[in-house]
């Protein structure tokens, strides 16, 4: 279970807070999207989770370990078990596929030996199976320079299978790629909720993915929660919340 | 119009300093000397020396070569500890940023002189002053290009439970790769010319050699000399544009 109780975050120089006293508990197993405006506050609360951003106050727990006062050893160790896939699929630029790929087991090496590129042969292995996987096995070697949006966020969720994850965290993972693309990325993360039982959380611009692929939709708007429910519940009030028009 | 202020100011500080070397453009009507004393002295180039010269030339690129690849090696390192976006702690954020800008301002040409004394003349002062103006040089360069880097990559790796080492080998070095390989090209372009000035303080090379045959009026030597300075900066300059070709 995720626990997240009074967080708050105010960036420094913004006059507005970006996060205003957000409660929320999410159980293992949901599938839930995140909706609001740019600027409403979904960034900020994804990335608050894996403390990627630092709250000012709130706590965060997971499975019964509060990720707000861990140390940095600590936070290392619960990233681990954390996926995260980014709307620019932040992949490792210059370097292989397959090197991005084993970078999802980066938390799990010691650093010497990452650090000189001596990845053991099974964590090759690992990585190869991982990119079967997103249907990639064949462009192992390339550089990611080489690969379109959607392959790269393919390579991204290959990632995530390495750190074989129990919650996956997604900052707008579809919103630079085109319509079908999208729809193929979605399905892979609905698969890795429906096969594997990851806790999934994301943050999305296209209500229409969060309807089809969520099991429970949460609305920002301002730094808090207007909406929590299950998609059937979000018409078009509902989604006026979400999105006012100005 | 609104650059209308910026263009006054840019007006007012060329006349001022204009003014304070005390140009005038009538004495710009002698600009035949120049040509007669170059024309009538300088040609043709004397090649009676040309073998010490080019040793002379290798000499001037061993300095600038050693010189910036040890300070990149010492700044390299240095530098993420002085950009804010990887420094473990402010106090050495900060410290070593206040270095790097005391060791840039020292001017080469006096770290060379102050080191004569234990060094003796030769190449030895002169690769001490690149050195240590260098890791400045390096260090403030390779900081603010750190800093620039695209988070997405440094985010990544933290996310997956990378460790700060992780960060700066899979993170930052990958993309910073091609940018540190031009700006080395570009200093050891600088140290080379650093490297002809501080002949002038007896270390060596071609510098010294270009200052000994000008003072004993031997111009068609200079000519010579002058011909290997342009041999050697263009041939640094096509190795680097080869290189960063093949780095990207």
């Amino acid at each position: 279970m995720l626990e997240i109780t009074g967080l708050t975050k105010q960036y420094s120089g913004e006059k507005e807070p970006a996060l205003q006293n957000i409660s929320l508990t999410v159980r293992e197993g949901e599938f839930v999207a995140v909706l609001g405006r740019s600027g409403a506050g979904k960034s900020t609360m994804i990335r608050c989770i894996n403390r990627l951003v630092e709250p000012d106050t709130g706590s965060i727990v997971w499975k019964g370990r509060s990720i707000t006062g861990m140390n940095t050893r600590e936070l290392r160790s619960l990233r681990r078990e954390i996926g995260f896939v980014f709307q620019h699929f932040n992949l490792l630029p210059r370097l292989s596929v397959l090197t991005n790929v084993i970078a999802g087991r980066f938390g799990m090496m010691p650093s010497w030996r990452s650090v000189t590129g001596q990845f053991t042969e099974a964590d090759r292995k690992l990585a190869l199976e991982a990119l079967e996987e997103v249907g990639l096995g064949s462009l192992a070697a390339k550089r990611v320079e080489d690969l379109s949006g959607g392959q790269r966020q393919r390579v991204a969720i290959a990632r995530v299978l390495m750190q074989q994850p129990s919650l996956l965290l997604g900052d707008e993972p579809i919103s630079s790629l085109d319509p079908v693309t999208s729809e193929r990325i979605m399905r892979y993360i609905g698969g890795l909720h429906r096969e594997r039982g990851m806790t999934i959380l994301l943050n999305l611009h296209d209500v229409n993915s969060a309807k089809a692929f969520a099991t429970r939709i949460i609305g920002l708007s301002g730094g808090r929660i207007v909406f929590d429910g299950p998609p059937q519940q979000l018409g078009d009030q509902e989604l006026l919340q979400i999105y006012p028009l100005d | 119009m609104r650059n209308l202020p910026a263009l006054f100011i840019v007006l007012i500080l060329l006349v001022w300093s204009g003014y304070g070397i005390g140009i005038e453009w009538s004495l710009f009507k002698d600009l035949g000397n120049s040509v007669r004393f170059v024309s009538e002295h300088w040609f043709p180039p004397d090649l009676s020396n040309s073998g010490a010269a080019w040793r002379a030339m290798i000499d001037t690129l061993q300095m600038a070569l050693f010189s910036t690849l040890a300070a990149l090696v010492i700044a390299f390192p240095l530098s993420f500890l002085a950009a804010r976006n990887w420094s473990p702690g402010l106090w050495l954020y900060n410290g070593s940023r206040a270095v790097f800008n005391f060791i840039r301002s020292i001017p080469e040409i006096v770290l060379a002189l102050i080191f004569i004394p234990t060094l003796g003349l030769g190449p030895l002062p002169a690769v001490m002053a690149l050195i240590i103006h260098n890791i400045g040089v390096f260090g403030k360069m390779i900081s603010e290009m750190i800093e620039a880097m695209d988070d997405g990559p440094l985010e990544a790796v933290k996310a997956v439970g990378g460790s700060r080492l992780h960060v700066a080998v899979y993170g930052i070095l990958p993309q910073m790769l091609p940018l540190i390989f031009s700006q080395y090209f570009y200093r050891l372009e600088v140290a080379i010319r650093t490297c002809l000035v501080l002949g002038i303080v007896g270390a060596g090379g071609l510098g010294q050699m270009l200052y000994n045959d000008f003072k004993q009026f031997m111009y068609q030597k200079v000519t010579y000399e002058v011909l290997l300075i342009m041999v050697l900066v263009t041939a640094v300059d096509y190795t680097g544009a080869f290189i960063r070709k093949r780095v990207k």
